[in-house]
């Protein structure tokens, strides 16, 4: 409440307005964010940098987010976009309306065998993600299992425990080990991968049981419980997954079950759903990937030399390795999804060649277009009338369009046929210099008022160009270069489709309220640019 | 059985919870004609751009009020055709606004549209119900149309990430057990049948192809409406008393025959073939090739997120 008097409205973080407060964390606040534009709603995690590990500096943090940001994975909430502040770090995520996993079971007490294995099939994939990219959770609890619509498991603050103070970690699980292994309440230091096991075996028990297998109101009570390792069965629990149980709530994290035993266990196998452990990566780890180490320095701003030595280090916890890695793994997923939104123009018509061989990989569409036979040396149609540049084939791949004219007439006389063809369709004009006008023109119709701006350009020796732009009317200020196409949608996967939050101007019907506009602005540009051309024809 | 019946649910749960835009492509051709061009140049110009459709700009009204597809290619040739000696007037004069005219009379309806950001499922259910197969995405912000939508683009966005979720029990049950697709009045054409008596099926049955068949009823090619571009793209269209054969000779290089499944076929193997062939429909035969019905990506797509599966949708 003062905060929000205090901001005199609502607080911003980058383009999101924070809104009510989610839920208190290990690590801080969580708060709702909405995009001020699209509307799109993220969850937005305050961490102190007080409550962060004082010895860190703050390069290595932000290293360690930066590879969070790569971590995709359909059951892990997703990490947009960090922000930093000298006070705080904001980590905006992917939001999800379920709740907690934790919220869910009290309110509907244990779930059915099937539905358990579901979500624990679920979360045992995203665990081995994490493990499999060097990053252990050691803070799983239902509390961190988030529920989405549908009521798929997504996994919350994986990789945050890594930057906590040892110690502070245990101190700030808001007073509940009872997901704690035993050697981490023992106050080993070291915390692996068979953390995780255990704290997921737990969540599998409270999935089944509705209750806790260790619990104690006592908390010396119920590290001794812990460690003695001892809980109690159900009778409705069948044979199967009471030793799935005993297996993950081993004491010894030595004998505690892997993922891969998990894996092989008969109760996990059931009806597992074959996207949840794809086939490993087919790529050879002795060769490296130049684009991957590329895309590495982009994003750590470091050398290849750096990323190299680190590959060849074999460290595997090395931050750079594991970010290259995670940007393979990523690349394969990506493959499929980029491929749908680009290839979707179909290769043919006029200004591709029919003898130019097919891409590799790209198979031709059954229903291909047939070349259009041209009778005569006559443009092949009336639009290509507007197309500048002959197509000469084989040597251009592609067409470059131009909407404009091109004349070797002088530049001031082009310029005066211009003045009196606007003046000749009534357009009002300012000028910018004498070879940039911006021009204006009322909609007959609909009575909007349609703007553009008029360049003329040298491109050759005694050549020149007239070149139209579209203006957008709402943000006059800023020109908008011709763009036939959509705006570009960001290429994710689908749960994430508002993950890159569309930049302004390209963002489409984002506020529902305001009521269609009459006509259409492209249209109503190409109308305007027509007319300027046919009368300058004349 | 409550999660049953939940996971039957899951496709509509997804194209609920994704919009048109999210199928938009980063960058692709969209052709739009204005309604005084002359609908032969316009034709023309829909093959040499490679699309298959175009949405109508009424510069008087100001307003997109159509789309102009092969549909009306057939529709013209089929209307006007008299024989191969004579022209067709109608086709070498007429301009599009023209041509609406005539053929809408005065049952002009305003065009079916879509706002990128509606669900898909109502993208699904608007073509179904208005039976159409080209929906423009028109930006109410801007009026501007930013893609055509059809039930491939969705069907593949589907399939992209089908394996993310829980897969409904009725992707593993047949054609048969679904009653899926059509199966009774299945409009056919035999090798012989001229190309004027295959448009006037199209005309007046509204099906988008028609299985060739041979004398003891098996399925030997498909002549569909995009086949019939081809007469614009080699300007053979004033002779339509052709054969149906005939008119197929110049199909493409590309075509790799007919595709058909049988009834036993499960859902699961049926899309994935829809999908991988990037075809509008198949045909169903039985173990000796004899049509037995066609199901269509419509047919499909209703099935998965209309109906769930057959049960009723909520």
């Amino acid at each position: 409440m003062a905060e929000r008097q205090k901001h005199e409205g609502r607080v911003k973080i980058g383009h999101y307005l924070l809104g009510d407060t989610l839920g208190v964390g290990t690590f801080g606040k969580v708060k709702i964010g909405e995009h001020q534009l699209t509307g799109h709603k993220v969850a937005v995690k305050i961490l102190n940098r007080q409550k962060i590990r004082s010895l860190d500096v703050v390069g290595k943090i932000k290293r360690e987010i930066q590879n969070l940001k790569l971590f995709r994975h359909p059951h892990i909430i997703k990490l947009y976009q960090v922000i930093s502040t000298p006070t705080d770090f904001f980590m905006v995520m992917e939001y999800v309306s379920g709740g907690e996993l934790f919220d869910y079971i009290c309110k509907h007490g244990r779930v059915a065998d099937a539905e358990a294995r579901r979500l624990f099939q679920q979360i045992i994939s995203a665990v081995d993600y994490c493990h499999r990219h060097m990053v252990v959770h050691r803070d799983l609890k239902p509390e961190n299992v988030l529920l989405d619509a549908n009521m798929n498991a997504k996994i919350a603050d994986f990789g945050l425990s890594n930057m906590m103070a040892d110690g502070e970690f245990l101190r700030t699980s808001c007073g509940s080990p009872n997901y704690a292994a035993p050697e981490v309440i023992s106050g080993r230091l070291y915390a692996g991968p068979e953390v995780d096991i255990w704290s997921c075996g737990v969540i599998l028990y409270v999935l089944l049981c509705g209750a806790l297998p260790f619990d104690d109101d006592h908390v010396p009570t119920l590290f001794k419980k812990i460690k003695g390792g001892v809980f109690y069965i159900p009778e409705h629990l069948s044979r199967s997954v009471a030793n799935l149980l005993m297996l993950m709530l081993q004491v010894d994290p030595l004998k505690r079950a892997t993922i891969k035993d998990i894996r092989e266990h008969e109760w996990f196998k059931v009806d597992l759903p074959d996207y949840l452990f794809p086939e490993d990566p087919a790529y050879d780890a002795n060769v490296i990937d130049e684009e991957a180490v590329r895309e590495t320095c982009e994003k750590f701003e470091c050398s290849e030399v750096e990323v190299m030595n680190s590959l060849f280090d074999g460290d595997p916890q090395d931050h750079l390795a594991v970010a290259y890695h995670l940007i393979i793994d990523n690349r394969r997923i990506m493959n499929q999804a980029s491929e749908f939104y680009l290839a979707s123009s179909p290769p043919s018509g006029s200004f591709m060649d029919e003898s130019l061989p097919l891409p590799p990989g790209l198979k031709p569409h059954p229903e291909r277009m047939p070349p259009l036979v041209t009778d005569s040396p006559k443009p092949r149609c009336a639009l290509d009338a507007l197309n500048t540049t002959r197509p000469k084939p084989l040597s251009v791949k592609k067409a470059k369009w131009h909407l404009g004219i091109r004349s070797q007439s002088k530049p001031f006389d082009i310029m005066a046929e211009v003045y009196k063809a606007m003046k000749e369709l009534n357009y009002d004009w300012k000028v910018v210099n004498p070879f940039h006008l911006r021009v204006r023109r009322k909609n007959p119709v609909t009575g909007s008022y349609v703007k553009m701006s008029l360049q003329l350009y040298q491109v050759a020796n005694r050549s020149y160009l007239l070149d139209f732009r579209s203006i957008d009317g709402e943000r006059d200020a800023t020109e908008q270069k011709l763009s036939i196409g959509a705006p570009h949608p960001p290429i994710v996967r689908p749960q994430l489709s508002t993950d890159t939050a569309p930049v302004e101007g390209s963002v489409v019907g984002i506020v529902p309220s305001s009521p269609p506009r009459p006509g259409s602005h492209t249209m109503d540009f190409f109308e305007m640019c027509a007319s300027l051309i046919t009368t300058l024809a004349r | 059985m409550e999660s049953e019946a939940k996971e039957a649910r899951v496709y509509s749960r997804f194209m609920k919870a994704h919009r048109c835009y999210d199928l938009v492509p980063t960058s692709s051709k969209l052709v739009v004609f204005d309604t005084s061009l002359q609908v032969k140049k316009a034709f023309f110009a829909l093959v040499s751009n490679g699309v298959r459709a175009a949405p109508l700009w009424d510069s008087k009204k100001q307003s997109f009020v159509g789309m102009l597809t092969i549909t009306d290619f057939i529709n013209i040739l089929h209307r006007y055709y008299k024989s191969p000696l004579v022209q067709i007037y109608e086709l070498e004069e007429h301009k599009i606004e023209t041509w609406r005219e005539l053929y809408l009379q005065d049952s002009s309806k305003p065009l079916v549209s879509i706002s990128p950001n509606a669900s898909l499922y109502d993208a699904v259910s608007s073509l179904i119900k208005n039976k159409i197969h080209r929906l423009p995405v028109i930006d109410p912000l801007t009026g501007n149309t930013l893609y055509i939508l059809t039930h491939k683009r969705i069907l593949k966005f589907l399939k992209l990430f089908i394996s993310e979720m829980p897969k409904p029990e009725f992707m593993k049950k047949t054609l048969e057990e679904l009653n899926i697709g059509t199966f009774d009045k299945i409009a056919v054409v035999n090798a012989k049948t001229p190309l004027y008596t295959a448009l006037g099926i199209f005309v007046e049955q509204r099906v988008s192809a028609l299985p060739v068949l041979d004398e003891s009823g098996r399925v030997v090619d498909i002549y569909s409406k995009f086949d019939v571009i081809n007469l614009a793209a080699e300007k053979t269209y004033n002779n339509l008393d052709i054969t149906v054969t005939k008119a197929l000779q110049h199909r493409s290089q590309y075509f790799e025959g007919v595709l058909k499944c049988y009834r036993h076929e499960t859902l699961e193997t049926i899309i994935g073939r829809l999908v991988e062939a990037e075809v509008h429909r198949l045909v169903v035969v039985d173990e000796h090739e004899v049509v037995k019905g066609i199901v269509s990506l419509s047919d499909i797509l209703q099935a998965l997120v209309l109906t769930a599966g057959g049960e009723k949708s909520d």
